[in-house]
C-alpha cells in the first residue's frame, strides 16, 4: 500500500507530465489573486493615510491610483483564470487519454484479472462520478492562490507584531491536528465504499445498456437488474451522508479554532493599537490583513483536505498508472520472419489468478503452408492455445518455438504482425468499414478486394457511404448496424487484409450462413495459399479439408492426424464428434 | 426568452421543492431557510465587530474590549458551527436528491421501447438527461448547493445595504441596478453556453467511444493483435481536440462577458470612493465610519458578484434538469398496441404482405413476406446473412410494428393485443446471449424466487444438461455468475452461457410461443446433440420458430421457409425443398453436408 504522501506526489507528477501549462497558469492566476487581496487590503491603508494628511486632491489621486491597480489585478485575473479553466479541461481529457493508453498497452494478463479490472473501473468511475480530477484540480489550484496570498500578508504582519503571527500559528497547529484525524478517518470510511461503489455502477450501467434491453422484454432480469440497482444507489446515497457528515463534524472543530482565532486577532491588534498607539490607518491595515490570512489559511487547509479526500479517490489512476506495460510494447529483440514452424514444446500453462490445469504437457509442430484444424469439446483449451500463440501469457511450462525461437525472444511489434487472428469475440469499433478493416486507411484497392472475398461487396455497394459508412448508428445517424454474420464477415476481412504469415481462426463461421461459411473458407484456402492457417471450429465439417487435426480432450492432445485416419479409429473422440454431426446430413 | 427562461429556473425549483415533499423531507426546506438566517448574518457580524473594536480603542477602554470580544467569540463559534452542519446536510440531501431522481430516471429506461434504443437521436436525448444525475457539483446536485450558497449572500447583502445607506441613500439603488447589468450580462455567457452545449456534449460523447473502447477490455485481444492502439488514441487526441475547441469558444464567450466587471470596479467602487472622500473633507464621516463604509463595499462588491454569478450557474443548473424532466415526460411510445388479450394456448402466426425498414435507413429488411405457421406448429427459418431472419424475430417480439402489411396472431392483427400479455406468451433464445452479476438461480428466475421456483429452475437446468456443473459450484444454485460483484464468481463458458439462456425460456411458465435464434451457434457437436435430441421436450407442444445456421436443425421442423432478400422463395417440408431441382434450400444444405457426405462416399 502506497501511503497518501507517495499517492499525492505520483498523482501530482502525472498530472505535471500531462500538462505543465497548467500548472503555469496555476500559478499566474494565484499571483493575480495574491496581488488582488494586496491591494484590496493596502488600498485602503493608501486613501485613509491620504485622508488624515488633510489634502483634498491627493486623497483622489490615491483613489485613482487603488482603482486602477484593482481593475488591472481584475483583468489580470479573469484572463489567468479563464486560460486556467480551459487547461483543466484540457488536463483531465489528457488524463482520460494516458489511462486509456496505459490499458491498451498493459500486459494482458491483466486484462482477465477482475483484481485489475475493478481498479481501471473504479479510476475512471472517479473521474465520472465523482468529478474527482477536476475537484482535485481546483483544490491545487486553490492551494497556490492561497499559499501565496498568506505569505505575502503574513511577511507584513510580522513586521508589525509577532503576536499576530503566535495567534495565527497556534491555530494552524490545531487545524493540522484535526485535519489529520478527520483524514485517517475519511480513508477508513472510503474503502468500505469501494464494494458498494463497484455494485452500484454495474447494476446502474446495466439498467440502461442496449444489448440487454431484448432480454429484458422477455424476462425477470430486467426487475432484478433493476432492483439491484436501486439497491445499491439506496446504500451508496446513505454511505455518502454518513461520509459527509464526518467531513462535517471536523470541520466544525476547525470553524471553532478559527472562530476564537479571529476573536483572538481582534482583541491582540486593538490591545496593541491602545497600548502602543499606532495609527487609525495602520489598525484598518493590520486588522484586514490578519483576517485575510485568517480565512486564506482556512482555505489553504481546506485546499488540502479536499486534494487529500480526492487523492483517495483517484488512488486507482495511480494504479493503473503502476501496471507494467507489456514486454510486448518494447523494441528489444530479434525481428519475426515469415513462419516456417511453429512449435509448442511440452507446453503446460494455467492462470495467473488460480491452479487449475488447462493445458497439461501439449507437443505439437505446425509447418508453413498447412492447415490444421484443432478440435474438441466447449472448454478443452483451444481458445487457451491461441491466447499463448499471440502472446497474451507465457505457458507455465515448456515453450513455443516459431522457426525455432521462443516467442519471447521476438520483437512484438514484427511477431504479431505475422499473426492475423479472427477471434470467437471479435470487436469492431464505431468507425467506418474502411478504417475497421485498415485503421490507417492505406490501401482502398486491397480493402475493397477483401469485403469482396467475404461476400460483402454487394451490401456494402447498397450503403450510402460504401465503405466509408459508420459501423454505428448510436453515434452517427448515416451509420449502419450489421447483422451478426455481416460482422463477422467484416472481421474477417480484417484478418485477410493483414499481411501475415499465421492464420487464426476461432470460430470464424459460428454466426454465418452455410454458403457464406463455405465461401469465406474457400477464399481464405486460396488466399492464404502458402501461409499457414489454423482453425477452431464446432463445425466438424471444417476440418475434413484441414491437413491435419489436433484433437485436444481433457487438457491434453489426444491424437494429431489426417481425417482419413483419424476417422478409422472408431473409439476416438474425434470419430465421436464427427459422427454427432454427420448422422444429420446422411439421407 | 429571457423572461421564460428564468419561469423555467423557477418551475426547476418547484420540482426540487416538490420532491422533497414527495419524499417527505420537508424539514430540509426549513434548513434552508435557517441556513440563509445564520450564514447570512455572521458576514454583517464581521463588519461591525472592527467598528466597535475602533470605539474601543479610540476610548482606550480595555474592559469594553475583552466584553465586546468575548460577546463575538462565542456567538461567531456557535454560528459557524450551526452554519457549518447544516450545510454539509444540505450537501448531503443534494446527493440523496440526485440518487432519487436516479431512480426515476432507470424507472423510465425500462419503460422505454426497444426501437428507440437504437436509434442515435434517442442516445444523445438519453446522455443529455443523464448529464444532470452525473454530475456532484452541477445539474441536480449542484442545484443545492448553488441554493444553500445564494440565499445566505441575499441577507448579507440586504445588511450590507442597510449599513450603506447609513451613509448614503442613494448608493443602495446604483449599486443594485449596476448588479442587474453585470448579471444580464453574464446571463448572456450561460445562455451561450447552453446554446452550445448539445454540439459539445456530441462531441464529448465521440471522445468518450474511444475512451470505452480502450478501458473495456473485452476489445483487448483484437487491439493487441491488430496494433491499432496508437490509431485509437490518435483519434482520441483529434477529438479531444474538437472537445476543446467548443470548451473554448464557450469559455472565451464567458470571458469577454467577465471583462465587463471593469465597468462595474469603476462605478461602483470608484463612486464610493469618491464619496468617502468628499463626505471626509466635508467633516460630515469619522475616519472610522470610513473603514467600515470600504470594508463594507468591498464585502457588497465579492457578495453581489457572487450571487449574480451563481445565479447564472443555477440557471445552467436547472437547465440541465429541465432537460432531464423533458425527458421523463417525453412519451416514447410511438408504436400503439391495443389490449386484446390471448386466451388460448393454440396460436398461429401469420405475415401477410409484411413490409419492413428500419428508422433512419432507406433500404427495406422485409418486402412482402407472406407465410404462416399452424398452432403448435415447429417452422425453421433459413437464409443467408441479411435476408431478414432476426428482423422477423424483432418483429415478433413487438419490438417494431410492420410499416405495411399485418402480423397477424390467431387471425388478428397483433397491432391489436396488448404488448406486454403477448410477451408473457412467448419464451425467446438470442442469438447474444447476456449473462448477469448475480446467482445462477437469479439469472434464470429473476429476484427472490420461491422454493416452487427454484425446483422450476432446477428442472430446466436438467433439460439443458447443466445441472451437474451448477451442483458442482462451491454454492450450486446460489453461485455468483461474472466477477463483477463477487471475486469468486464463476465466468461460464461461450456455450455454457447459452445453454443457461436456453434455460431461460424452458423455465417461462405458460408460453405457447418459442423463438430459437440460434440456440447452438457457440455449442461443441456433442452438447449440440444433446439440444437436438430434447428438442420436441424444449419446444414442449408450442409454436416455435427456429433459426439456424445448421440445417441439421431444419429436421426436426415441419416447415422450412426459406428467405432472400427479404421474401420468402421458397417453402415446405426438407424432403419438398430437397426435391426442387436447382432449389436454393437444397443447394445449402448439400453445401453444408458436402464434407460429411464425401466422407459417406468415402466409407462406401
Amino acid at each position: 500500500m502506497m501511503s497518501y504522501r507517495q499517492k499525492a506526489l505520483k498523482l501530482y507528477k502525472l498530472t505535471f507530465s500531462l500538462s505543465k501549462s497548467f500548472y503555469i497558469f496555476a500559478i499566474l492566476r494565484a499571483l493575480a489573486q495574491t496581488a488582488k487581496a494586496f491591494v484590496g487590503v493596502y488600498g485602503l491603508k493608501l486613501i485613509i493615510d491620504s485622508l488624515l494628511k488633510a489634502d483634498y486632491n491627493q486623497a483622489l489621486i490615491s483613489v485613482g491610483i487603488v482603482i486602477s491597480l484593482e481593475i488591472i489585478c481584475h483583468m489580470l485575473f479573469l484572463t489567468f483564470d479563464i486560460s486556467l479553466i480551459n487547461r483543466t479541461e484540457y488536463l483531465i481529457r489528457r488524463v482520460k487519454e494516458h489511462l486509456s493508453k496505459k490499458l491498451m498497452n498493459t500486459e494482458f494478463k491483466y486484462l482477465e484479472d477482475p483484481k485489475y479490472l475493478d481498479i481501471a473501473d473504479k479510476s475512471i468511475f472517479a473521474i465520472e462520478n465523482f468529478g474527482a480530477l477536476d475537484n482535485y484540480l481546483n483544490a491545487t489550484i486553490e492551494l497556490f492562490s492561497n499559499f501565496l496570498i498568506v505569505l505575502t500578508l503574513l511577511s507584513i504582519l510580522i513586521y508589525f507584531n509577532p503576536l499576530i503571527l503566535i495567534i495565527i500559528t497556534i491555530a494552524v497547529l490545531f487545524n493540522r491536528i484535526i485535519l489529520k484525524r478527520s483524514s485517517k478517518k475519511q480513508i477508513k470510511k472510503f474503502d468500505e465504499l469501494g464494494p458498494i461503489n463497484r455494485k452500484y455502477t454495474y447494476y446502474s450501467r446495466a439498467v440502461s445498456d442496449i444489448k440487454y434491453a431484448k432480454e429484458f422484454a422477455f424476462y425477470p432480469l430486467s426487475d432484478l437488474i433493476y432492483e439491484n440497482s436501486i439497491t445499491y444507489l439506496e446504500e451508496t446515497s446513505k454511505f455518502m451522508t454518513k461520509f459527509y457528515l464526518i467531513i462535517a463534524k471536523y470541520q466544525s472543530y476547525a470553524t471553532i479554532v478559527n472562530s476564537l482565532q479571529v476573536a483572538l486577532l481582534y482583541l491582540a491588534i486593538g490591545y496593541l493599537s491602545i497600548s502602543q498607539g499606532f495609527g487609525i490607518s495602520s489598525y484598518v491595515f493590520v486588522t484586514t490583513s490578519a483576517i485575510k490570512v485568517s480565512s486564506s489559511v482556512n482555505l489553504f487547509i481546506n485546499g488540502f483536505v479536499r486534494i487529500r479526500e480526492n487523492t483517495q479517490l483517484l488512488a486507482p489512476i495511480i494504479e493503473v498508472d503502476s501496471f507494467e506495460d507489456a514486454i510486448t510494447r518494447s523494441n528489444e529483440g530479434i525481428l519475426a520472419e515469415p513462419l516456417h514452424s511453429l512449435e509448442f514444446k511440452n507446453v503446460s500453462f494455467s492462470y495467473p489468478s488460480n491452479d487449475t490445469i488447462i493445458l497439461d504437457d501439449v507437443s505439437f509442430t505446425i509447418t508453413q503452408g498447412e492447415k490444421v484444424s484443432i478440435v474438441g469439446l466447449n472448454g478443452a483449451g483451444k481458445t487457451t492455445l491461441v491466447k499463448l500463440i499471440c502472446r497474451f501469457y507465457t505457458p507455465t511450462k515448456g515453450q513455443i518455438l516459431w522457426n525455432g525461437v521462443d516467442i519471447n525472444n521476438y520483437q512484438f511489434e514484427s511477431y504479431i504482425n505475422q499473426i492475423a487472428a479472427v477471434f470467437q469475440d471479435f470487436k469492431l469499433f464505431a468507425l467506418t468499414l474502411f478504417e475497421n478493416v485498415d485503421m490507417s486507411q492505406i490501401d482502398e484497392k486491397k480493402v475493397n478486394e477483401c469485403f469482396d472475398k467475404v461476400g460483402l461487396k454487394e451490401k456494402i455497394n447498397r450503403l450510402p457511404n460504401g465503405i466509408n459508412t459508420y459501423l454505428s448508428k448510436q453515434y452517427y445517424v448515416d451509420g449502419t448496424e450489421l447483422s451478426g454474420g455481416e460482422l463477422q464477415k467484416v472481421a474477417i476481412a480484417r484478418a485477410m487484409y493483414k499481411k501475415s504469415s499465421l492464420n487464426i481462426l476461432d470460430e470464424p463461421t459460428s454466426a454465418l450462413d452455410p454458403l457464406s461459411e463455405a465461401e469465406v473458407y474457400d477464399n481464405f484456402a486460396k488466399l492464404v495459399e502458402g501461409t499457414t492457417t489454423l482453425y477452431i471450429s464446432h463445425r466438424m465439417s471444417s476440418s475434413v479439408f484441414c491437413d491435419r487435426i489436433i484433437v485436444l480432450n481433457n487438457k491434453k492432445i489426444e491424437a494429431i492426424d489426417s481425417h482419413k485416419n483419424l476417422i478409422k479409429n472408431h473409439q476416438g473422440k474425434y470419430y465421436e464428434l464427427f459422427n454427432y454431426q454427420k448422422e444429420y446430413y446422411v439421407e | 426568452m429571457i423572461h421564460k427562461r428564468k419561469k423555467s429556473t423557477i418551475t426547476i425549483l418547484n420540482y426540487h421543492i416538490s420532491q422533497l415533499i414527495i419524499e417527505k423531507k420537508v424539514h430540509v426546506i426549513f434548513l434552508f431557510i435557517l441556513n440563509m438566517i445564520i450564514s447570512g448574518v455572521l458576514p454583517l457580524l464581521m463588519v461591525i465587530l472592527p467598528k466597535l473594536i475602533i470605539d474601543a480603542v479610540s476610548l482606550k477602554d480595555y474592559d469594553y474590549l475583552v466584553q465586546v470580544m468575548i460577546v463575538f467569540a462565542v456567538l461567531i463559534t456557535f454560528l459557524s458551527t450551526i452554519s457549518n452542519f447544516i450545510f454539509t446536510y444540505l450537501r448531503a440531501q443534494g446527493l440523496a436528491g440526485r440518487m432519487n431522481q436516479t431512480k426515476l430516471f432507470n424507472k423510465k429506461l425500462k419503460s422505454i421501447p426497444f426501437s428507440f434504443l437504437e436509434s442515435a437521436q434517442f442516445q444523445s436525448e438519453k446522455k443529455a438527461a443523464q448529464a444532470t444525475l452525473t454530475m456532484g457539483s452541477s445539474g441536480f446536485e449542484g442545484t443545492f448547493d448553488d441554493v444553500s450558497r445564494i440565499l445566505p449572500k441575499i441577507i448579507s447583502i440586504i445588511g450590507f445595504s442597510i449599513i450603506l445607506g447609513l451613509f448614503n441613500v442613494y448608493i443602495i439603488p446604483i449599486t443594485i441596478v449596476v448588479c442587474f447589468i453585470q448579471y444580464r450580462i453574464s446571463l448572456r455567457g450561460s445562455k451561450y453556453a447552453l446554446a452550445r452545449n448539445d454540439e459539445l456534449q456530441e462531441e464529448k460523447r465521440k471522445a468518450d467511444y474511444f475512451i470505452e473502447v480502450s478501458t473495456d477490455f473485452s476489445y483487448g485481444k483484437d487491439i493487441r493483435v491488430e496494433q491499432i492502439e496508437g490509431q485509437i488514441i490518435n483519434r482520441l487526441s483529434k477529438q479531444n481536440k474538437r472537445v476543446m475547441k467548443v470548451f473554448k469558444e464557450i469559455s472565451f464567450f464567458k470571458y469577454r462577458m467577465n471583462l465587463f466587471d471593469i465597468v462595474f470596479i469603476i462605478s461602483i467602487n470608484g463612486l464610493i470612493y469618491y464619496l468617502v472622500v468628499v463626505a471626509y473633507f466635508s467633516n460630515q464621516i469619522t475616519v472610522g465610519t470610513v473603514a467600515m463604509t470600504i470594508w463594507t463595499i468591498l464585502a457588497i462588491t465579492l457578495d453581489l458578484q457572487f450571487v449574480f454569478k451563481n445565479l447564472a450557474k443555477l440557471q445552467e443548473d436547472t437547465n440541465y434538469t429541465d432537460k432531464f424532466l423533458q425527458f421523463l415526460d417525453k412519451d416514447f411510445s410511438n408504436e400503439t398496441w391495443g389490449s386484446k388479450q390471448i386466451n388460448t394456448s393454440d396460436i398461429s402466426i401469420e405475415f401477410k404482405d409484411v413490409y419492413f425498414k428500419y428508422p433512419n435507413s432507406e433500404e427495406y429488411v422485409l418486402k412482402g413476406l407472406n407465410f404462416k405457421i399452424k398452432a403448435k406448429g415447429v417452422m425453421a427459418l433459413v437464409g443467408i446473412n441479411g435476408a431478414g431472419k432476426t428482423t422477423i424475430v424483432k418483429l415478433l417480439c413487438g419490438f417494431y410494428q410492420p410499416l405495411k402489411g399485418n402480423i397477424l396472431i390467431n387471425g388478428v392483427d397483433m397491432k391489436e393485443y396488448d404488448i406486454f400479455s403477448y410477451r408473457e406468451k412467448l419464451a425467446i433464445v438470442f442469438q447474444d446471449v447476456n449473462i448477469y452479476a448475480a446467482s445462477v438461480l437469479e439469472n434464470i428466475t429473476g429476484p427472490n424466487p420461491s422454493d416452487k421456483d427454484i425446483d422450476r429452475a432446477k428442472t430446466s437446468l436438467e433439460k439443458v444438461g447443466l445441472l451437474d456443473k451448477v451442483l458442482s459450484y462451491p454454492n450450486g444454485f446460489q453461485q455468483s455468475l461474472l466477477k463483477v460483484i463477487d471475486e469468486t464468481g464463476t465466468d461460464l463458458s461461450g456455450g455454457e452461457a447459452q445453454r443457461l439462456s436456453i434455460a431461460r425460456a424452458i423455465y417461462k411458465q405458460n408460453t405457447n410461443i418459442i423463438i430459437l435464434d440460434e440456440p447452438t451457434a457457440s455449442l461443441d457437436a456433442a452438447s449440440e446433440r444433446e439440444i437436438y435430441n430434447n428438442f420436441y421436450q424444449l419446444i414442449d407442444d408450442r409454436t416455435s420458430i427456429v433459426i439456424s445456421h445448421r440445417l441439421a436443425s431444419t429436421r426436426f421442423c415441419d416447415s422450412i421457409l426459406f428467405l432472400e432478400n427479404g421474401k420468402a422463395i421458397e417453402s415446405g417440408t426438407h424432403e419438398q425443398l430437397m426435391n426442387i431441382e436447382h432449389g436454393k434450400y437444397r443447394e445449402m444444405f448439400v453445401t453444408q453436408g458436402k464434407y460429411y457426405q464425401e466422407e459417406n462416399n468415402d466409407e462406401l
